[in-house]
């Protein structure tokens, strides 16, 4: 292989891993499952590769990364606007300058938000795995529970304001639940 | 995080692909008007991601699932990326490239295993599911009436090997919509309304049911180039199905509800049938169904031909009634 073209590759592989956590919570912002975030993430990758250029100031790259992000994203919507109901475009250019711009604060988060999980007691890390499974069902989970589906959310999203919480007393240095 | 659990319920089914139409305007309301709720919802889509990588990352160590496929005029070279997709071997970067395309990938919800005591029979209104009629071009256009297939350029064939029964149908060319004339034919759709007013009276009253619409996608091109998106989904109506031909797609937001399940091919496998499934709760206000199959090409010159649809089934799973009911 051409030395140039190897060094190419590497630049854009060390500027895209760099960036390619940033980039896949900037798309989940703007599409609805973690589906479709799989597939726009499939499309941007393939687009930055094409349109590469070393060239460019490396400090760069998020900025132009993310441009491309929300294109992608916004052709990939409105594919599936064809189908069914999604966000106007209007909600996605919003959604896209929020997340911009917390990007940052969203890493800090994720860092956090690693911990606070490790650290879940076990009954309710149970519940999450149960929850969060491939090919799980909350209807199916309450009946094999005892439980109704309802309650089964309402203690999901006690979970998920815990954590939350938990990463917030993280980010500000105080004790950790 | 302050509002209501049922708007945090509406992320949620959102998130998990289960939000109708009108729970997504609901939430799409509720975001443009609320800058500070705005950056609730995507801290919370943050959170829902950090969990699933979370619970999966010990299942995905060595597990693929996804590839980003980069191509340029002289090589390839990919890089992978693990169900966290966080996680690219070093390796990659530098050593080149393998391929590791989608084909047959599915890229959509399943639903989970059978509940123990469900029972499951077909629907006998969606008619020629196996497309074992006379073989030939379907209708075309959305359907006007109820009991056949009528969509985009299609036909049945008998020369594909179908994978039961005589024929298969072909998808041939993508359509605009008439209600957007002006749009891009991406997807080739194929239509069928079906009555869902008499199985309501089967249904035991303590019993839930599911709509289960499974399809087999098959793409022939024996080397891999562009991403085909097969698609199998199901909408139900309330309203009168006349109203919703003259309309289609406009009328997909009044919707009752919706399944839907997509499953990509980049070739190269050419005697494989790819199986979707999508599956919903049969809502209490629904009285029709809206049964869609369609093959969407990569891009718009890119030629559909080698991509068929056979073994269409609508089945209704009943199961006794669960501690609460579901519903949109």
């Amino acid at each position: 292989m051409d030395q140039g073209i190897r060094d190419n590759q590497e630049a854009f592989l060390r500027l895209y891993v760099a960036n390619e956590v940033a980039l896949r919570a900037f798309v989940r912002s703007l599409v609805p499952t973690h589906e479709d975030v799989g597939e726009v993430m499939q499309e941007i990758a393939t687009v930055l590769w094409r349109k590469f250029n070393p060239a460019d100031p490396p400090e760069q790259f998020r900025r132009w990364a993310f441009g491309v992000a929300r294109l992608e994203a916004l052709a990939h919507l409105r594919a599936l606007a064809r189908d069914r109901h999604v966000f106007g475009e209007d909600t996605i250019h919003l959604l896209a300058a929020s997340a911009e711009d917390l990007t940052d604060s969203l890493e800090r988060e994720r860092i956090a938000l690693k911990d606070c999980l490790s650290r879940l007691p076990r009954d309710k890390r149970a519940l999450l795995e149960a929850a969060y499974a491939p090919d799980s069902r909350i209807d199916h989970l309450a009946a094999t529970t005892g439980r109704t589906p309802m309650s089964l959310y309402k203690a999901l999203h006690r979970i998920r304001l815990e954590l939350l919480d938990c990463a917030r007393k993280f980010l500000a240095g105080g004790k950790k639940e | 995080m302050n509002e209501p659990l049922d708007l945090w319920e509406l992320v949620s089914r959102l998130a998990r692909g289960a939000a109708s139409a009108g729970e997504t305007r609901r939430l799409e309301e509720e975001l443009r008007a609320d800058p500070v709720f705005r950056a609730e919802y995507i801290r919370y889509l943050h959170l829902d991601a950090e969990i699933r990588a979370s619970i999966l990352a010990p299942a995905a160590q060595s597990e693929v699932n996804s590839s980003a496929r980069l191509t340029s005029e002289s090589n390839r070279l990919a890089v992978r990326q693990t169900l966290r997709g966080r996680v690219i071997t070093v390796a990659a970067v530098c050593l080149l490239a393998f391929l590791a395309g989608l084909a047959g990938t599915s890229l959509v919800r399943a639903l989970g295993p059978s509940y123990p005591h469900a029972m499951s029979r077909a629907l006998p209104g969606l008619v020629g599911g196996g497309f074992d009629g006379p073989v030939g071009p379907i209708p075309r256009g959305f359907p006007s009436g109820r009991g056949f297939w009528s969509g985009d350029e299609s036909e049945i064939v008998s020369t594909a090997a179908p994978v039961e029964g005589t024929g298969c149908l072909r998808f041939i060319q993508p359509g605009v919509d008439r209600t957007r004339p002006q749009g891009p034919a991406v997807s080739c759709d194929v239509f069928q309304v079906i009555d869902l007013n008499d199985i309501r009276w089967s249904i035991p009253w303590d019993s839930e049911a599911v709509l289960e619409l499974s399809a087999l996608f098959r793409d022939t091109r024996t080397t891999r180039s562009g991403r085909i998106v097969f698609l199998c989904q199901i909408f139900q109506f309330a309203e009168d199905p006349a109203e919703i031909a003259g309309t289609w797609p406009l009328n997909i937001p009044q919707a009752v509800g919706s399944a839907a399940t997509l499953v990509a091919s980049t070739g190269g496998e050419p005697d494989k049938w790819l199986p979707a499934q999508a599956k919903c709760i049969l809502s209490p206000a629904a009285r029709f169904a809206v049964v869609q199959i369609g093959a969407k090409r990569p891009s718009p010159s890119f030629s559909l031909g080698h991509q068929y649809a056979d073994k269409v089934a609508l089945s209704l799973r009943t199961q006794p009634s669960l501690p609460s009911k579901i519903s949109k």
